[in-house]
């Protein structure tokens, strides 16, 4: 198109292979490459590739890359249709810097620390800088700062590690964890720190015992009419090392029905159906208060 | 003699035709009267210098009333010129139309063997004898009346289809128009200007499209596609799929609410060639009709913020699916248009790999106010208006790699896009490479000239390659400049690709569903190419536009109303004749007539339904004249000789190959033509003057799928030196299967033939189209010198001894309706004939 350059570019630098993109995909545009493992070490880690005829630029994987490793542009300029039109919500995640709770001679320390390197001291203000397009939110700095920095994670969420079950001498999910929240203690054993844990899910995606999925039917009603839509649950979750659960993520109100698809394939149905609860307690809740001569409270939320 | 069913007297007058000199100039006419007057049965044998013209009909009319006629043979040109006269003729005097046979003595002996008159002579009295045997056998057939339903359907809502289905309209005539994009327009729409006046295209354009939307006669079905035709002239019963555009056109009202909240933008492939974006909910353009809007499901994310932004209007359902609707029309006219060749296959000229070499159709969408740039002539790769600018013509046309063809109004709009960017960028340096200029039409050597006038280049020289200089993104082009005889080398920034028109996609199915052939290069085959444009080989559909090849604007509108005119024709007729040309069962000789037959041979062969078949039942099978369209093919696959074709009986047809081979059969070559394909084939050999041996003979029959492998086996009995059965390429049969039917069954024959030990190359099978009279010519030049070099000894010593082979295998011939009447007749005549013949001779010799 001569008036409108759409560009999608992937940094595969930063891409730990979490595989979110390809879930949250709703034209199942990109695919995922394998990792290798050797000798219980990631020597390549999974990886994406992106069709260019089935993208069709919507930005919701920009938007939902724990990484921060995709960009999309128009004619040059950042730019996110999805966002942009409301279709879908922004993750509500920050990383805040109190000036006087920090004691500067940490600074180096700090900077170090930081496992996406987006944080830098400005000289001229006396003051640490963070990137904040490109910042995980791992938490990484609020402990080594003593709280001078203040992070607010989107993804809420558990991780299961039974090591137990691992393939002995495995240590593939430390090496891609981007966090260091897995990682291998001083006695050379795998542990897991929730506190630096995005819920990325990396782990669970080049470790080598695969989660596996059954596809089922889910029916619902609509104008009068039942149609079916194919969900997937896991079926062998007590069976895994490593398990990652999502099950709440922040985000600005929206109401659009591909956000809910996205959760749907993100987390599970239990998600989405909280996310429709909770939607529909809000509009009880203002009914409620309409009758009584009250102010809408959803309306002012939003 | 008295042989037919009424007991009457045969009395059959022939008549041959000069055609100025176009028959009498070979075949000595003269000679031929004198010997049909010595047929069997023949009252009269006269000659006129134009048997079509008032004078001759009324000769013949004259003597039909003076010696009593009642069967009438003209010995002039093809079927499908003056068969309709001569009935007309027969009709005008009381006797039954079917009464009549033409002998092709034009096409198929005076034009294709102008340098053997004594040979041609021959064969025109053999062909003559031929059709006075047939008519011996004739049966008075009742025309069918049919009603005809008073509606008309309109495939394709371009330029063509909408300037017939407002004439339509304007008649009262009610109307579907389909088109099977989102809205009609078609390729006009996406220009800018038209040649020669420079009017906008879309702004005389867009009144017609909302007259067609206004009109309560039209009804538009958009976004729809035909699947499946079935009926005849006056009742088609047409299955039009409904594709979902999941916005309801009733609740619709085109606001564009939907479009504004939409968050995803995809290139627009429908309307602005891929240039401009639009959104996944879209209207293809502005002034789109009907203005509703569609949403393209490959590209929606399912956001549903369209269905939010409708609000109560209700009108987005995500829940749509396809329909299937059924019109019943009594007309159909084809205008599906033409679409533009991709030019990526001519890897030198680097498209799609270049950024800023571009088709013409994308030049057209970047100088159209209306385009995505509105109007910024811009190049793609960097977005800067290009200072020059090299136009080549004929991509992909008058090459023989990909289409033979001229696309004819290439020359024109390549000189109105260089024209127009001169006019809105005086400073751009435009070059055409050209191999001719082709500009007729009124007023385009003109506008040529305009052009040359405006400081517009033109090169004569196909570039032979296109190079892209990587950084400034420029291309060079190279070329043999054929002016000054030198190789050369032009620099350009941005390159246009004036590309061949090729026929729209999904026309093939389309053919298919309608049983209207195409020609070799994919457009719609035209009844007759000079004095039929308009018609389609099946009666009732017609053609109109580009559908039929590639057009231009008026020529596109002027067949428009002319196929309306056509289709109207039929449509306030009330009632439609049809050929009563079907077949019919004999419930005697029925297999199933026995409860334990369980055959269903004629309900498998027929492709229209029109069989009750019901085995088992002791109901034996029984035909729907109505939906029978009279291919025959029952005829030759039924096990039990029970089904008879009118007009083409077993008897007939025998008769035929008994007249043809009654003298020196070992020399001939006999073929069995289809009456749409090869017969047409056949005679486009005639009229193109591809010259081939004549020892050739033709019989037609309706399909391929009519001729039964008894009448081969008998050929080969009387002695014939080689036989052909030719039909349709499978894909064009007229009659869907018949082709498919006869293959099955001639290769059964020829096995059958081979292991009787015949000589490979003496019986074959052959697929010749419409339009491949020089196929026809080759087939017969091969098989003529073929029995020739075999030489009549070798023919006959093999015919000898293939013969009880062939006497087994036709014990029952005699079992079909008139057959053996037919037999009895020419064995007893044989005798008689052979010693005539002999007298004759002898005579001659002293």
């Amino acid at each position: 198109m001569v008036t409108h350059h759409d560009v999608l570019t992937w940094d595969l630098e930063r891409c730990v292979g979490c595989q979110i993109g390809p879930r949250v995909c709703p034209k199942e545009a990109i695919s995922h490459i394998d990792g290798v493992i050797e000798n219980g070490r990631m020597v390549t880690k999974l990886l994406v590739d992106v069709d260019p005829d089935k993208c069709v630029f919507c930005g919701m994987c920009v938007e939902m890359c724990p990484m921060r490793a995709i960009t999309l542009t128009l004619n040059g300029e950042p730019y996110n249709p999805v966002i942009e039109h409301e279709a879908f919500p922004k993750l509500l995640k920050s990383t805040k810097f109190n000036k006087d709770a920090f004691d500067f001679s940490l600074k180096d320390f700090v900077i170090e620390n930081c496992s996406a390197n987006v944080i830098s001291y400005d000289a001229e203000y006396k003051m640490m800088r963070v990137d904040q397009e490109h910042c995980i939110r791992c938490r990484q700095c609020e402990v080594a700062s003593n709280g001078a920095f203040e992070v607010q994670q989107p993804w809420q969420g558990t991780v299961l590690l039974r090591r137990e079950l691992c393939v002995e001498g495995c240590f593939a999910c430390a090496d891609v964890c981007p966090t260091r929240a897995l990682h291998i203690d001083e006695n050379g054993q795998l542990v897991h720190a929730d506190y630096y844990c995005i819920k990325c899910g990396a782990c669970m995606q080049i470790c080598p015992i695969q989660a596996e999925w059954e596809e089922y039917d889910v029916h619902f009603e609509s104008q009068g009419v039942i149609y079916t839509r194919t969900h997937r649950r896991m079926t062998n979750a007590d069976k895994l090392p490593v398990l990652v659960e999502r099950w709440r993520v922040r985000h600005t109100p929206i109401q659009s029905a591909a956000w809910l698809e996205a959760l749907a394939r993100l987390a599970d149905d239990k998600a989405s159906q909280v996310e429709i609860d909770r939607k529909r307690a809000v509009h009880r809740r203002d009914l409620i208060l309409a009758l009584k001569g009250g102010k809408s409270r959803l309306k002012d939320h939003e | 003699m008295v042989d037919n069913d009424n007991n009457e007297e045969l009395r059959i007058g022939v008549y041959i035709c000069h055609c100025g000199s176009n028959i009498a100039s070979t075949v000595t006419v003269p000679d031929v009267v004198e010997y049909a007057a010595t047929l069997p049965n023949v009252v009269v044998a006269k000659e006129h210098k134009y048997m079509c013209s008032d004078p001759g009909q009324s000769m013949i009319k004259q003597d039909i009333r003076k010696y009593k006629l009642n069967r009438l043979v003209v010995g002039a040109c093809t079927v499908s010129m003056h068969e309709p006269t001569f009935r007309a003729v027969l009709a005008d005097e009381g006797v039954n139309p079917f009464f009549f046979e033409m002998a092709n003595i034009r096409e198929h002996s005076s034009w294709v063997h102008t340098h053997e008159k004594e040979a041609a002579t021959l064969k025109a009295k053999e062909i003559v004898s031929s059709a006075v045997a047939k008519v011996s056998f004739s049966r008075p057939l009742e025309m069918f009346e049919v009603p005809v339903t008073r509606r008309a359907l309109v495939i394709g809502g371009g330029i063509a289809g909408i300037s017939a289905a407002l004439d339509l309209a304007d008649m009262r005539i009610p109307t579907y128009l389909v088109d099977k994009s989102p809205s009609i327009g078609g390729r006009m729409a996406q220009l800018d200007k038209t040649f020669p006046t420079m009017d906008c295209s879309i702004c005389i354009e867009a009144p017609k499209m909302v007259d067609v939307g206004k009109s309560k006669y039209i009804e538009l079905l958009t976004y729809s596609e035909i699947k499946e035709v079935e009926g005849y002239i006056g009742n088609f019963k047409v299955k039009v799929e409904r594709k979902p555009r999941y916005v309801l056109e009733d609740r619709c009202t085109g606001c564009g609410l939907c479009a504004d909240v939409c968050p995803i933008s995809v290139p627009n492939f429908e309307f602005e060639e891929g240039l401009g974006p639009r959104k996944a909910i879209y209207v293809p353009l502005v002034q789109a009709v009907p203005a509703i809007y569609t949403i393209d499901r490959d590209a929606c994310i399912e956001c549903f913020k369209c269905v939010e932004a409708c609000g109560a209007l209700q009108a987005i359902s995500f829940y749509e699916e396809p329909k299937i609707e059924t019109l019943d029309v009594g007309a159909i006219i084809v205008a599906t248009g033409l679409d533009m060749w991709d030019p990526a296959p001519i890897e030198e000229y680097g498209f799609g790999v270049y950024d800023n070499v571009a088709t013409m159709m994308e030049i057209e969408r970047l100088h159209c106010a209306g385009g995505p740039t509105v109007g910024n002539f811009v190049r793609p790769s960097d977005g800067k208006t290009p200072r020059t600018l090299g136009l080549i013509q004929c991509v992909g046309s008058r090459d023989k790699r990909y289409n033979e063809y001229c696309s004819g109004f290439c020359c024109m709009y390549t000189i109105k896009n260089a024209l127009l960017l001169k006019w809105l960028y005086p400073e751009m340096d435009i070059t055409i490479f050209r191999i001719d200029i082709r500009t007729p039409g009124k007023t385009y050597e003109e506008f040529y000239e305009r052009a040359r006038q405006a400081g517009i280049h033109f090169v004569q020289g196909r570039p032979a390659e296109i190079r892209e200089d990587p950084v400034t993104k420029n291309l060079i082009v190279h070329v043999h400049n054929a002016a000054l005889d030198r190789q050369m080398a032009y620099e350009f920034e941005m390159v246009g690709l004036a590309t061949a028109a090729i026929p729209s996609a999904g026309v093939d199915e389309l053919a298919r569903a309608l049983t209207v052939p195409l020609d070799t290069t994919g457009w719609f085959l035209e009844s007759h190419p000079k004095l039929k444009p308009i018609d389609s080989s099946t009666e009732g559909i017609y053609l109109a536009g580009s559908a039929q090849g590639p057009k231009d604007i008026p020529q596109s509108v002027a067949q428009g109303s002319a196929a309306a005119g056509r289709a109207a024709r039929v449509l306030n007729a009330g009632k439609w004749q049809i050929d009563p040309i079907v077949a019919y069962v004999d419930p005697t000789r029925c297999l199933n007539a026995n409860p334990k037959s369980k055959c269903t041979m004629c309900a498998q062969a027929c492709p229209y339904g029109a069989v009750i078949n019901q085995p088992g039942t002791g109901n034996p099978s029984q035909i729907i004249p109505a939906k029978c369209h009279g291919c025959g093919t029952c005829v030759a696959e039924c096990p039990a000789n029970a089904i008879t074709q009118w007009h083409f009986t077993d008897g007939q047809i025998l008769a035929q190959v008994h007249a043809l081979l009654a003298e020196k059969p070992e020399e001939k070559v006999l073929a069995f033509t289809c009456r749409w394909c090869s017969g047409l084939g056949a005679d486009n050999a005639g009229v193109s003057h591809f010259q081939y041996p004549a020892n050739t003979r033709n019989i037609m029959v309706m399909c391929s799928g009519r001729v039964d492998p008894d009448f081969v086996l008998e050929a080969f009995k009387l002695g014939a030196g080689a036989v052909l059965v030719s039909g349709c390429h499978v894909q064009d049969c007229h009659y869907i299967t018949g082709r498919q039917k006869a293959d099955a069954r001639m290769e059964k024959l020829m096995t059958q033939l081979e292991r009787m030990g015949i000589t490979p190359g003496r019986f074959r099978t052959a697929e010749v189209s419409a339009t491949e009279g020089a196929k026809w010519a080759r087939i017969m030049t091969e098989m003529g010198e073929m029995v020739m070099e075999m030489g009549p000894e070798a023919i006959k010593a093999e015919n000898e001894k293939l013969r009880p082979h062939l006497e087994r295998q036709l014990k029952r011939v005699r079992e079909g309706l008139d057959v053996s009447r037919v037999l009895d007749i020419f064995e007893a005549r044989l005798q008689g004939v052979k010693t005539e013949i002999q007298q004759a001779y002898e005579r001659e010799k002293l």
